[in-house]
């Protein structure tokens, strides 16, 4: 299919760009655990309460990070014109959107697991699901952040006062996700007797499965001229 | 101010509303649990009732636009998201209001409320969107969009809210509705219902006199 | 979704912990509603002059 032809092209290209520029990768890595640092600061000294709320330090830091990361996709592009020049090639507007998606989707997971490690050591939080729907969970959120994220950074990149448009525009749409997200995290870490993960991990699949088509679907109103 | 019939519906509507709100506070019964309290319903259930009216037809108004291209249709979508953004903020302040005499804080995580708050914080990035960017189609094309995404996100929103709460909230119970209560109630429904009218026609005429000064620059 | 049951979501049943009987508490819900309602009509009545309409 020509759709999942072109999107694979677009992903590639992405992910070139990412390697390219890995020093500004690593520098959101960076970023996203300095975040961690300063939660455990403004926490305070209370141990339990540090771990209890780890799931949402870490969520919080991916959300964070996801505005540099989601940013710097679309620096480029705006840059020297180069998503014009993609749609002449021609290449789909919803192609675009689905290689960029993944490809900031991939950045976030990445940006995720670095954390983890710090997780362990500074809040002391072990999974005790195990690491398996740990890394289920940080996918899940990750896909959710990612398509309303490549959807809003391109319209923010157009217009003025991109740096603060895009958190403005952002933040309320993906309260859902980092609601399950934060909340099917703590599942994993504290413990899950009762078999809620499922169902939190339902919402975050419903949530990606809506704002990918529309996404999708949408793309085009944003890149046309 | 000739042909400007919303003016008429917009004045017999806050008639509506004064009475209502007059019948609210002194006339109705005192309701079971909520007491004097309970009277806000009067004045927060029309209003709640108003802001899913103005989003949704936000909502219409973006894909109107999307689909055809005629700029009443973006017109439709300004004035709902203005509108919508200033009566979510007060349905928020009212329903603080009651959660401060009820439970003695400031805020309470209903998932109602909470789902308002956070489509007034969509809204009015979207408001925002709308100022930063200079080219009228432009402007009304991603604003479309970004209303869009946003309408299709409050299911979801009322939904994870209501999942994370319902681990700590106790029974729900019902009010029972006495039958002068729903009357009064549903007057000032009515009453609301047409004061959104003269509000949104009103910036509808608005939208479409500074769409007409832009064009003649 | 009914007015009614619209109306009786926002019964909760948490304990109360009102002192009074709540009437200070209208009084300023229905003064913010009115500010609200009034301020936005002549916001729009003084654009509205502003742009011609």
């Amino acid at each position: 299919m020509e759709l999942i032809l072109e999107s694979r092209a677009v992903l590639a290209k992405e992910l070139l760009h990412v390697w390219r520029a890995r020093a500004r990768l690593v520098a959101t890595g960076t970023f996203a655990l300095a975040t961690l640092l300063l939660f455990s600061f403004a926490g305070g000294l209370n141990d339990a309460a540090l771990r209890e709320n780890s799931a949402g330090y870490l969520w919080i830091g991916i959300l964070l990070a996801s505005t540099l990361a989601l940013g710097e996709g679309l620096r480029v592009e705006t840059e020297h014109n180069a998503i014009e020049m993609l749609l002449l090639l021609p290449v789909s507007p919803a192609a675009i959107f689905y290689g960029k998606a993944i490809g900031n989707l991939l950045v976030l997971l990445l940006v995720g697991i670095v954390m983890l490690p710090f997780l362990t050591v500074l809040f002391d939080a072990t999974p005790t699901e195990g690491v398996g729907p740990l890394l289920l969970c940080l996918f899940a959120g990750s896909a959710a952040i990612s398509a309303p994220g490549t959807l809003h950074a391109t319209l923010a990149a157009r217009a003025r006062s991109r740096d603060v448009l895009l958190p403005l525009l952002l933040f309320p749409l993906v309260i859902p996700c980092v609601v399950a997200a934060v909340q099917a995290t703590h599942l994993v870490y504290a413990g899950d007797p009762m078999d809620q993960l499922g169902s939190w991990l339902g919402v975050l699949f419903a949530f990606c499965v809506v704002h990918w088509s529309v996404g999708g679907l949408l793309y085009s109103r944003v890149v046309e001229d | 101010m000739k042909g400007r019939w919303e003016l008429i519906v917009g004045a017999v509507g806050g008639l509506g509303l004064l009475a209502g709100s007059a019948l609210g506070l002194w006339w109705a019964p005192q309701e079971r649990f909520m007491l004097e309290t309970g009277r806000i319903l009067y004045v927060h259930v029309p209003t709640a009732w108003l802001s899913m009216i103005l989003f949704t037809a936000a909502f219409v108004g973006s894909i109107g636009w999307l689909v055809k291209r005629r700029w009443g249709f973006d017109f439709l979508s300004e004035a709902s998201v203005e509108a919508g953004v200033v009566l979510g903020c007060l349905l928020s302040v009212q329903g603080s209001i009651w959660a401060h005499w009820t439970w003695n804080t400031w805020w309470a995580w209903d998932p109602r409320l909470t789902s308002v708050a956070v489509m007034v914080l969509s809204f009015l990035g979207i408001l925002a969107l709308r100022s930063f960017v200079d080219d009228p189609e432009k402007r009304a094309t991603w604003s479309a969009t970004a209303t869009i995404v946003a309408w299709v996100n409050v299911p979801f929103v009322y939904l994870c809210v209501k999942w994370m709460r319902s681990l700590h909230q106790g029974q729900s119970s019902v009010a029972n509705i006495d039958p002068d209560m729903g009357k009064v109630l549903l007057l000032n429904t009515v009453a609301v219902t047409l004061v959104a009218i003269y509000f949104v026609v009103t910036r509808w005429r608005i939208a479409n006199a500074v769409h007409q000064r832009e064009f003649a620059e | 979704m009914t007015l009614l049951s619209l109306s009786a979501a926002f019964a909760q049943g948490m304990p109360a912990m009102h002192t009074d009987d709540g009437t200070s508490h209208m009084v300023w819900a229905y003064v913010a509603t009115a500010v609200v309602y009034l301020g936005y009509t002549v916001f729009l009545v003084v654009r509205g002059h502003q742009e011609k309409v």
